[in-house]
């Protein structure tokens, strides 16, 4: 960490070292499967935005920015899980935005290069990007891919018989956050994560390997 | 362009919703879930686990490198020369008579500093030879630090 951890008023204590490598050996296989999918996730919508990144890149941003103190750890206020769920948040967010607002993501240098699971570098997330530009062969495929918008209407297409999974499926479609469309239909937490539920296993069904690309 | 006018939005808003949705549930629901679908979740769970350990590790190692180039950094500037100064009131009285009798010219110096030597407090003879220390003369009492 930047600065010695040590206790803030407000936030509490700040993680150690020691206990970041306490929670991590603590975390459960279904924790890890829930970060796993959640960088699935995250990597999906910035896809858009950062090709050539992928949800392992997500997660060892999340882990550099914890372990150099980029963002602080108050673990009296929030578990290991939650920090790195908002970690990837955040940082898949700001690739979005920069996209948006300069056309291009620009990887700071330390970012380019990540360790594999045995530790030696794997290539660059810039490699990654060069490699995937398209040839005039799979331009031609790519033009036969679906529209957002066809992805759009075939994903309203599977709830077209479940009044509140459609609902919800609308509210997200018009940039409503969970809580937002919880409020807005009067319905409680669990009935929203009941219909999250079946939208999440339908669309896993229809797509096992992830969603198609889209142009 | 309003959310609905533009046409990234409505997938963006689906693809965030997912996220959202994935990120306030119960873990071991998700488990469950990658399971019925078919996929492997201790798999992508292990090489996720692996990552991590393998950065923290990492990460520890940089942290334990940088220690111990400091502490190389400040061996290279051998040993504090305070620890040189004697351990009892009676031994550093000697040890500043010794660099005295070796050294005239601080023997000057003191001399004029302190005019009456025997009377000088245990604090004053300590304070003395940390200076004198902090100038080298406690490298090796016999010699001036001129003659090193």
């Amino acid at each position: 960490m930047s600065e010695p951890p040590g206790p803030n008023p407000l936030k509490g204590r700040e993680a150690s070292l020691e206990d970041i490598r306490r929670e991590f050996q603590a975390l459960t296989a279904a924790d890890w499967a829930k970060l796993d999918r959640y960088a699935q996730a995250r990597i999906r919508i910035a896809g858009i935005s950062a090709p050539g990144r992928d949800a392992c890149h997500l997660f060892m941003q999340a882990m550099n920015a914890l372990e150099t103190g980029r963002r602080r750890w108050y673990l009296d206020n929030v578990d290991l899980v939650k920090f790195l769920i908002d970690a990837m948040w955040s940082i898949s967010s700001n690739w979005v935005r920069r996209k948006e607002t300069t056309g291009y993501v620009q990887i700071p240098e330390a970012d380019l290069v990540r360790a594999s699971e045995e530790g030696e570098e794997l290539e660059s997330v810039l490699e990654q990007a060069q490699s995937q530009s398209a040839s005039p062969e799979e331009q031609l495929i790519g033009n036969e891919i679906q529209t957002q918008e066809q992805l759009v209407e075939e994903i309203k297409e599977l709830f077209k018989d479940k009044m509140l999974a459609s609902l919800i499926i609308d509210g997200w479609t018009a940039g409503m956050k969970g809580q937002e469309i919880i409020e807005a239909l009067n319905i409680d937490e669990n009935q929203y994560r009941t219909a999250t539920r079946l939208v999440r296993r339908r669309i896993n069904a229809r797509w096992p390997k992830g969603m198609p690309d889209v142009r | 362009m309003s959310a609905e006018d533009d046409p990234r939005r409505p997938l963006a808003g689906i693809l965030e919703g997912l996220a959202e949705s994935v990120a306030r549930e119960d873990p071991e629901e998700l488990l469950e879930e990658a399971r019925a679908a078919g996929q492997n979740p201790e798999s992508s769970a292990d090489r996720l686990k692996k990552i991590a350990l393998t950065a923290l590790k990492t990460f520890e190692q940089r942290k334990l490198e940088a220690a111990r180039e400091a502490y190389r950094t400040r061996s290279s500037r051998g040993p504090d020369r305070k620890d040189k100064i004697a351990c009892t009131p009676e031994e550093r009285r000697r040890q500043l008579s010794a660099i005295q009798r070796s050294n005239p010219e601080i023997a000057e110096v003191l001399t004029t500093q302190y005019r009456e030597f025997e009377t000088l407090s245990d604090e004053d003879i300590e304070s003395t030879l940390e200076d004198l220390a902090e100038l080298g003369f406690l490298d090796d009492s016999r010699q001036s630090p001129d003659d090193q």
